[in-house]
């Protein structure tokens, strides 16, 4: 990878609407954060607000890999479950910190990451596909079937979250005081993605996605930039597990669902890419329709494959992308 | 001379940039029209565009008949199937597959009416390296015999207008003088030729008319006798030849 | 431990991985398509086959029959809806809709079958067989003989007939194939529908085996992936061999060291071949 090699002109940083200005976004989170506030102490929206700011960071992994390299990771899934069973299992077994958890969180989705990258590394692009998906399904039945993860019921009884630091004791043992903290999670995962867009490694992400031959050519070695973005996108959906560890206290095999799969690559895809918000807003919505619009699992299953399917199939450039296009349309 | 295919209008675009414009051209039976030009001058994508055919995202506009009936619409293989077949540059046979397969591949029309028919045996009669090879697969075969093959492939589908881009690339001048040769000799029974080539004073041996392209637009569209007596083109074409 | 049996296991075990595999390997090598569905067209092939025997009182075979129609119509029909993607060549967006067309599937099949096992009865399962000190059933026998006569038949149609070379022509080069006059599309939906009615057919004679949920075929998603990326992409008899290869690896891991991790231990071998060899074994 040559050091100092100069971004060419066929990436443009593809024009976006206003929603893409750093004072909307941040608008739009100073909102999301007040949203509880305002909604007259309701538990309900507090809940889903929290659940909404941990799914959205989850989102954030697979948004990193898919709409900045174009690569679908399936195995994503696997780092979501990791972050909830080391701290479920460090926190039960051994009583340790969140602090502490936070790194061994870190370092085992980095660890994990790396091993499947670099397996993958010199193999075709449909492989690492197909591998993190295995990998995935191959780690709940190795989870599944381990008493010492507690098998099939799980890890309970996961202590709150609390810390000192510095002399500032903070214990997030109701929602409310929970909710600052997934909040800062989320902000400092969208904060750390938009300096992934503007830094080099992002810029070579995208030049590999759109134009992989030219970017060859220019001396980036697109494996690498492969599993680099993979090892980077690893703990932040592993972070989002951390925190999911805490706030129901309790994990299980039933983390390593499709589900989860599902939510992260439609909240995704719905807006479309490279939205910096995308992520956030497509989980809300799936979350709101679950929680306030729910016709029962199998059917929230079968409505959110449709809207995948749908969106890929009619809508390639996710909602966001599709507006200029009907706007135009509609215009005459 | 009744026209076998023609196209109106023709303009290709690959993302932003044009690649041809404003191309007009018929094509009548017992014919062959050289297409000649620079490299870079768009005759490729101009024998493509008339297939329907193209390895990129090409867009094309413009009208394409064949025989009078408008056939703009139809895909690249519906077209090979009404008889406008393409032996395009560079890859045009399957290398892992042996002559016999390849040749088993085609397309053999059930009406031959306006078609000109080959059958097997004359193309091995024509081509007789090709039948010592017949069980040999694709990668095996020289430059000149995957050439060979190309072209039979595309008689042996009963073509009424063949489109041949660059058929010398990468061929032994003498093999290059012998195969246009045979397609000659095939326009003379009846077959109507589209040749694009690079090589123009082999071309001008062998064909009717000559149209050249320069930076995607026609500037000059006559006869074979025409384009040698332009001395300005002729001298571009020819001088270092 | 019984060795014989165990290579006896791993033999039948493996037919059916050979089996289940094909339909995707020659997807996979043919329109360069990856098909997520497959453990949910699995898994549906095995219902269908159950619900015509248990609510409509079909017999075995008929039943299978129906399975394996409708299946390969489900796969004609996704091959549609990918159509403008696979004109785009969008590879991700193809496996994301597959994928999400796979949970739909799973949602879809648990609303109308329910999400309890249920009993998929063979006839063939009750016939018993002890030879020397082995034991089998029909059923074991019947995917045996199945899968090879399966594979020879795809075999002889991928090499020696005239759809099979314009496959393994598209295969080669899809775009010429369209200058040659092949009919691309009508060829992808064939594979599509092909993939489909193998998978069905692979899981009327395997599923019997034990009780039937609507969340299974992960298992199988696994176990094709090995076979396919070992035996390498597109290649029949590699398929086969790499299946038999699969089926005696479980049934020896199984028995020495823990059937619960058998499926760890053969992605564990997948991923030391794809460090070593990343195209896998055939020529592909």
């Amino acid at each position: 990878m040559k050091p100092d090699a100069p971004v060419s002109p066929a990436v443009r940083r593809p024009k976006m609407p206003l929603a893409s200005s750093m004072t909307v976004n941040a608008i739009l989170l100073a909102a999301f954060f007040l949203t509880p506030y305002l909604a007259g102490g309701s538990r309900g929206v507090l809940t889903t607000c929290i659940t909404i700011a941990i799914f959205a960071v989850m989102a954030y992994g697979v948004d990193l890999i898919l709409s900045y390299l174009g690569e679908m990771s399936l195995g994503h899934v696997i780092f979501w479950a990791a972050g909830g069973y080391v701290t479920g299992y460090l926190t039960t077994q051994y009583g340790v910190g969140p602090l502490a958890t936070l790194a061994a969180v870190v370092l085992v989705s980095v660890a994990a990451a790396l091993i499947l990258g670099l397996i993958t590394l010199r193999a075709r692009e449909f492989v690492f596909a197909l591998v993190t998906y295995a990998a995935a399904i191959v780690v709940h039945e190795i989870v599944f079937s381990t008493p010492a993860l507690g098998a099939s019921d799980g890890i309970v009884g996961i202590p709150m979250l609390q810390f000192s630091f510095l002399g500032l004791d903070y214990a997030a043992n109701t929602s409310w005081r929970l909710w600052p903290v997934a909040f800062g999670l989320l902000a400092i995962t969208v904060y750390f993605v938009a300096r992934f867009r503007q830094s080099r490694l992002g810029r070579m992400a995208m030049m590999v996605h759109m134009n992989p031959a030219l970017a060859t050519s220019m001396g980036i070695d697109v494996r690498v930039v492969r599993v680099a973005v993979f090892v980077l996108s690893a703990p932040i959906t592993a972070l989002a597990g951390w925190l999911y560890a805490y706030q129901r206290a309790y994990v299980g095999p039933d983390m390593f669902e499709g589900y989860f799969l599902l939510m992260m690559l439609s909240a995704v895809i719905l807006f479309g890419q490279r939205l910096l918000l995308g992520p956030l807003l497509g989980i809300a919505v799936i979350i709101i329709q679950q929680n306030y619009l729910s016709f029962g699992g199998d059917v929230n299953k079968i409505i959110m494959g449709a809207i995948l399917v749908s969106v890929l199939i009619f809508l390639p450039k996710g909602l966001a992308g599709s507006i200029p296009a009907l706007v135009r349309r509609l215009r005459g | 001379m009744s026209t076998v295919f023609s196209c109106r209008d023709v303009r290709v675009r690959y993302g932003a940039s044009t690649a041809i414009e404003g191309v007009d051209l018929d094509l009548p039976k017992g014919r062959m029209i050289g297409v000649l030009g620079a490299n870079g001058a768009g005759k490729s994508t101009l024998a493509n565009a008339c297939a329907g055919w193209s390895r990129g995202p090409a867009r094309v506009t413009g009208s394409f008949r064949l025989d009078g009936t408008d056939i703009t619409g139809l895909s690249a293989s519906e077209r090979a199937r009404q008889g406008i077949l393409l032996v395009p540059e560079g890859k045009n046979i399957f290398s892992t597959l042996t002559v016999e397969e390849n040749i088993l591949l085609v397309n053999r029309p059930r009406d031959t009416s306006g078609r000109f028919v080959f059958s097997t045996e004359q193309l091995y009669a024509l081509f007789p390296r090709l039948a010592e090879r017949r069980a040999h697969k694709g990668h095996q075969l020289s430059g000149g015999e995957r050439q060979m093959l190309a072209i039979g492939c595309a008689l042996l589908a009963g073509p009424k207008a063949l489109l041949l881009d660059e058929p010398s690339i990468g061929l032994a001048p003498r093999l290059v003088v012998e195969l246009l040769r045979s397609v000659r000799k095939l326009v003379d029974d009846g077959l109507a030729v589209l040749l694009v080539e690079q090589n123009a004073k082999a071309a001008l041996e062998v064909v009717d008319r000559v149209m050249v392209l320069e930076r995607g637009r026609v500037v000059m569209d006559g006869s074979a006798a025409e384009f040698v007596g332009n001395d300005k083109i002729a001298a571009a074409y020819l001088g270092g030849i | 431990m019984n060795i014989s049996q165990q290579i006896v296991n791993g033999i039948f075990l493996g037919a059916g991985y050979a089996f289940v595999a094909i339909g995707w390997t020659i997807l996979l090598g043919t329109a360069k398509l990856v098909n997520f569905a497959h453990g949910q067209f699995y898994m549906l092939g095995a219902f269908i086959a159950w619900y015509f025997m248990a609510a409509m009182g079909m017999p075995y075979v008929a039943a299978g029959l129906v399975a394996v129609v409708l299946m390969a119509l489900l796969g004609a029909v996704m091959q549609v809806m990918l159509r403008g993607l696979v004109y785009d060549q969008k590879l991700t967006s193809i496996m994301i809709v597959t994928l999400g067309v796979g949970y739909m599937l799973d949602g879809a099949a648990t609303l109308l079958f329910s999400g309890n096992p249920q009993n998929f009865v063979s006839p063939l399962r009750a016939m018993r067989i002890e030879f020397a000190d082995v034991r089998f059933t029909m059923q074991d026998v019947a995917i045996l003989v199945g899968a090879l006569v399966f594979y020879a038949l795809v075999w002889t149609v991928r090499n020696h007939t005239r759809v099979g070379t314009a496959i393994r022509a598209i295969a080669e080069d899809a775009k010429l194939a369209q200058a040659f006059g092949i009919r691309t599309g009508r060829l992808y939906i064939a594979t599509f529908a092909f993939e489909g009615a193998s998978v069905a057919l692979a899981a009327v004679l395997i599923a019997p085996r034990t009780p039937i949920l609507t969340n299974m075929g992960f298992e199988e998603v696994i176990m094709t992936f090995v076979v396919v990326v070992v035996g390498g992409i597109g290649s029949v008899g590699g398929a086969l061999l790499a299946g038999f290869g699969l089926g005696l690896f479980i049934a020896f891991f199984g028995a020495l060291v823990s059937p619960a991790y058998a499926m760890a231990g053969a992605f564990g071998l997948l991923l030391i071949l794809l460090a070593v060899k990343p195209e896998g074994l055939s020529r592909g």
